[in-house]
């Protein structure tokens, strides 16, 4: 015997943000929580209006299922006396769960022999077990931020009334000082009081009677339609914005779609001021023709029916018309004044406390940009310097300054006032760029400088913060830092750059080791480089580089072309990245695991000595054939890969390393390193620690878990 | 009396009043001195503190230099006027109520559409937040309506719901004018003729002429004043030099003194300030035994006395 079944959590109106996550949650909830219960059941699925998560249950059993248990009870030595009788502990254990002693059996656990039995449990009827279970979900829901109205009951908004029905039954279930029964409520103003739900399966029949489309899918479609047949009457058709959508399906409950439209004058606004307009306050969907242009109407969503739209209609467009207003006060007061006469008033704005102004950053933000430039992208050092001179004047602006809702077009005005004081286009894109990318889902920059100034932006944020002591610490970073951080590796990962962080994050300190000469400069470039070794790692695992890969090319000590320090394998991510990537390739490789055993064998033994080397090998002092044998492999290695290195070509440098496996192990089997003769020692010493520099320049293997990785200590 | 809310802001007031009235609160007048809302009315911000019920309405001149334009701009001006209802502990009914409450008005809501739109609303300089919503009549936000949550970082023993009422939107929307300067406020005396001149002199005072060293020089002095007065226990006092330490910071945020993180270590100075206060008027009510706890329960919100 199957029934329906209805539970509606009733709310004074949910942001509309949380509602589709909590949606989610609570059929996952209900999912585990019905099975967890053993009761089966056809289909389950939640609904969602502003004012209601509901949860639907079709052919719910409305009995649980039968089911078995395997009881361990006492050991066999108490159960049982010396005639084999069953000791009270036995009888006593026996008649807690309902079964007759003659049906416990013996069992051989771990500790000894047991006596177990069978325990039969019969199946509760799920009004009996139901009401716990729904009681309990509201308050397993996760919204963004909770409140409390009465007591202490926490939910994303106070919860007025519930529905709890088993067929037409309700279930006595309560919760936050509110009894579950029939009666829901339908739409605030269309139909105010309660509404009887009689029975589960006539839930959305009788809340529509009551002006409410409860269900959120066929909602959202509706008010698509709605919303394009409003454009198309207005001639055009709605701007694309499947969240918009969203958003007002969770803002309605009778969506009613009507055109408005605007003065065309508004248009002479730059394209994202007007849809920004429309979309951040109003949620008003923009309307374009078919070449994309803008066209002055907007298509909003009422939530209620057709009386007095007229009347709502002027409402709308004079609130649109008083924003419209702002905006184009704002952009005809910032047109005033270009950008390039601004950058000496940066001086007035500080930038982060004890950073100094806007004006220092720009100053630092020239040479930066035009150094990165000159690394990426050398052909485009002038706009990215010229750009990096004015990227920060429109925080001065009124739309930025003082227009809240259009903070998010920082740097996008920059670019547009750049623009109409008439500075050269890439000079404009690096400025509208320069932000990029604000968080892990947004788009890159595109344009050359806009890259070096994106990057410049972010290393001064990093570097400027370690300076200052505002160093990201745990789950807390106030300034930002790790998102600045993160936003430099995507750029360079995702755009395949080479930047090597070291070097420039070294640039990006100059200014402010200047101007704080008692600053720790080395403690503060070592914190930097763990910061940044730490980004690299998680944003390469990120990238499904597998742990000891990952270890195994960031402790590289690679040789950047024409230059003989070794550097940390982190320094340049891109390059980190590949190598990474290679490897882990490689690893399949049946002659991956000889190639680490190999190189732990050599790193092993150097590990574990203790003399100073001599800088260079002593070439005459080899005298035994393995000796000669093993330098022979390094050199024809070293000599084959030279190129390789410097193209990068990862993929094929790794056999030829592989390629002295056979020479690294006859030298270990005929050679004694560790001889009393102090010279020949430290000399096969050298050999072998170059044998591992060449390893070293691409990996650190080392880190390598492998099965077979017993390595010899020679 | 007859009252006609569509025609004038004062019968809108009076109307509010009655329908306040009518529902348990005091009714108040404003707090005479510079406030940025009716929040930082200690009828409000303080009273919403601890265990004691409390229903009160009132008017609340406010005003944001910030938001001068020299009474050129229809819908942006320094000093508005904010109908403000704190309802401790909040009613189990108090949505349908506050709707009711724009009916009282002239408001028809089947005539318009009326919004709930999400706010977390939060005053940095009272180290106070709630959440709930912005009331959206015909797309213009005419209402805050928010559940405090804290209210000088403590959180609310009980729960308080406050209703916020921006008089001059609603007004302009129910005598359906484009312009403040066209508002009738009463007696046939428009906004314009009351306040035009008062916007032109306060916007040019706030954004050109206010003396910056000597705002700087008062903040400072007002803010060692509150940490005395606060020190010794004098809780209203005290609470009074905070509020004009906030009009103080807003003159110069106006004036274009302060930047972007001066900003925010100026505001959390004049929070220290708030906590403080209220950390003290806890006190102070604690030690006089909760006297609005003994008064007789208010009648319910729903059913006038």
């Amino acid at each position: 015997m199957t029934a329906d079944l209805l539970f509606e959590i009733g709310v004074e109106e949910l942001p509309a943000g949380y509602v589709p996550p909590a949606l989610a949650q609570l059929e996952e909830l209900a999912r585990d929580g019905l099975k967890e219960l053993r009761l089966s059941f056809g289909d389950l699925c939640a609904y969602a209006t502003p004012r209601r998560l509901a949860l639907f249950v079709k052919d719910l059993a409305v009995q649980q299922a039968d089911h078995e248990e395997d009881v361990l009870g006492p050991a066999v030595r108490a159960a049982y006396d010396a005639a084999g009788h069953p000791t009270p502990a036995l009888v006593g254990f026996c008649r807690g769960r309902g079964v007759d002693p003659a049906q416990a059996r013996r069992v051989r656990t771990a500790k000894g022999e047991y006596v177990a039995v069978t325990v039969r449990h019969a199946g509760q009827p799920a009004r009996e077990v139901l009401p716990a279970l729904l009681a309990s979900l509201p308050g397993r829901l996760s919204f963004p931020r909770t409140m409390r109205w009465m007591d202490e009951v926490r939910f994303a908004r106070p919860i007025r009334w519930l529905v709890a029905l088993l067929g037409s039954e309700v279930l006595r279930c309560g919760l936050a000082g509110v009894q579950a029964g029939h009666a829901s409520a339908g739409h605030r103003f269309l139909h105010p009081g309660p509404v009887e739900v009689g029975h589960a399966a006539r839930y959305l029949e009788a809340l529509e009677r009551a002006y409410v489309l409860a269900d959120h899918r066929a909602r959202a479609l509706l008010l698509s339609e709605r919303v394009e047949a409003a454009a198309r009457a207005a001639g055009g058709r709605a701007v694309h914005d499947p969240e918009l959508v969203e958003i007002n399906s969770f803002l309605a409950e009778w969506p009613t779609a009507l055109v408005g439209r605007f003065d065309r004058a508004y248009l002479d606004l730059p394209r994202e001021v007007v849809v920004t307009a429309l979309r951040e306050h109003q949620r008003f969907f923009a309307v374009e023709d078919e070449r994309g242009a803008l066209l002055p109407a907007f298509v909003a969503v009422r939530n209620g029916d057709e009386r007095g739209l007229d009347g709502v209609r002027r409402g709308y467009e004079r609130v649109l018309k008083a924003r419209l207003d702002d905006a184009r006060f704002y952009w005809e007061t910032d047109l005033k004044r270009p950008p390039a006469e601004r950058v000496a008033d940066l001086a007035g704005v500080v930038w982060m406390e004890k950073l100094g102004s806007m004006r220092e950053k720009t100053e630092r933000l020239e040479a930066l940009a035009g150094w990165l430039a000159e690394q990426i992208a050398p052909a485009a050092a002038g706009e990215a310097r010229r750009a990096a001179h004015l990227c920060k004047t429109d925080l001065l602006s009124e739309m930025i300054g003082s227009g809240k809702e259009y903070a998010s077009l920082e740097g996008v005005m920059g670019g547009h006032y750049a623009r109409r004081a008439g500075e050269p286009e890439g000079v404009c894109r690096a400025i509208a760029e320069h932000y990029l990318p604000r968080g892990p889902g947004d788009r890159l920059p595109q344009s050359e400088a806009g890259v070096a100034l994106a990057l410049a932006d972010k290393l001064d944020h990093v570097v400027g913060a370690f300076t200052a002591g505002k160093t990201p610490s745990g789950s807390e970073d106030p300034y930002g830092v790790r998102r600045a951080g993160n936003g430099v590796l995507r750029i360079l990962l995702e755009q395949g750059r080479h930047l090597d962080l070291q070097r420039a994050s070294m640039q990006a300190s100059g200014p402010f080791f200047a101007a704080d000469v008692a600053a720790p400069h080395a403690e503060i470039m070592k914190q930097l480089g763990e910061f940044w070794r730490g980004r690299v790692e998680s944003a390469l695992s990120e990238r499904a580089v597998p742990y000891d890969v990952l270890e195994a090319s960031l402790e590289a000590r690679t040789l950047a072309d024409g230059d003989d320090r070794p550097r940390a394998g982190w320094v340049d991510p891109s390059d980190c990245l590949e190598r990474g990537q290679v490897l882990a390739r490689f690893r399949d490789d049946p002659r991956f695991e000889p190639l680490v055993i190999v190189f732990k064998r050599v790193a092993n033994i150097l590990r574990a000595a203790t003399e100073t080397l001599p800088l260079q090998l002593d070439r005459e002092a080899l005298r035994e054939p393995a000796e000669k044998r093993l330098l022979a492999a390094l050199e024809q290695a070293a000599g084959r890969t030279r190129p390789m290195w410097a193209e990068r070509a990862y993929g094929r440098i790794l056999p030829e390393l592989l390629g002295m496996e056979e020479a690294i192990h006859s030298f270990f089997d005929a050679v004694l390193v560790n001889v009393e003769d102090l010279p020949t020692r430290v000399n096969r010493l050298r050999l072998l620690a170059d044998v591992r520099a060449l390893f070293l320049r691409g990996w650190d293997l080392s880190h390598i878990v492998v099965a077979g990785a017993q390595a010899g200590s020679g | 009396m007859r009252l006609n809310p569509e025609r004038s802001l004062q019968d809108m007031v009076l109307a509010l009043h009655a329908f306040w009235a009518q529902r348990g609160c005091v009714i108040q007048e404003p707090y005479p001195s510079e406030v940025g809302a009716g929040t930082f009315n200690p009828a409000t911000f303080l009273r919403a503190l601890g265990p004691e019920p409390w229903r009160v309405g009132y008017v609340e001149p406010s005003r944001r230099p910030k938001d001068g334009r020299y009474g050129e701009n229809p819908h942006r001006f320094q000093q508005f006027y904010q109908y403000q209802v704190l309802l401790k502990p909040a009613p189990a009914d108090v949505v349908d109520v506050y709707f009711d409450s724009l009916r009282a008005v002239g408001v028809e809501p089947r005539d318009h559409d009326l919004r709930l739109v999400e706010d977390d609303w939060e005053s940095p300089t009272l180290g106070a937040w709630g959440l709930g919503w912005q009331v959206w009549l015909d797309g213009t936000e005419i209402s805050q309506f928010t559940y405090f949550q804290q209210c000088g970082g403590i959180d609310c023993e009980v729960v308080s719901a406050e209703l916020t009422y921006g008089l001059d939107r609603i007004g302009m929307m129910l005598q359906g004018l484009d312009r403040v300067q066209d508002l009738d406020w009463g007696a046939g005396v428009t906004w314009g003729s009351l306040w035009l001149q008062n916007e032109r002199e306060f916007s040019r005072y706030n954004f050109e002429e206010a003396n910056v060293p000597m705002h700087f020089e008062m903040f400072k002095q007002w803010e060692s004043e509150a940490h005395r007065l606060l020190d010794l226990g004098m809780v209203m006092p005290g609470y009074d030099c905070v509020i004009k330490c906030s009009h103080l910071f807003n003159v110069l945020d106006a004036r274009g003194a302060i930047s972007v993180s001066e900003r925010v270590a100026t505001i959390a100075r004049v929070r220290r300030l708030a906590r403080k206060a209220a950390l003290a008027y806890l006190e102070q009510r604690e030690e006089l035994g909760y006297p609005l706890l003994k008064r007789e329960a208010p009648a319910a919100v729903k059913t006038p006395a």
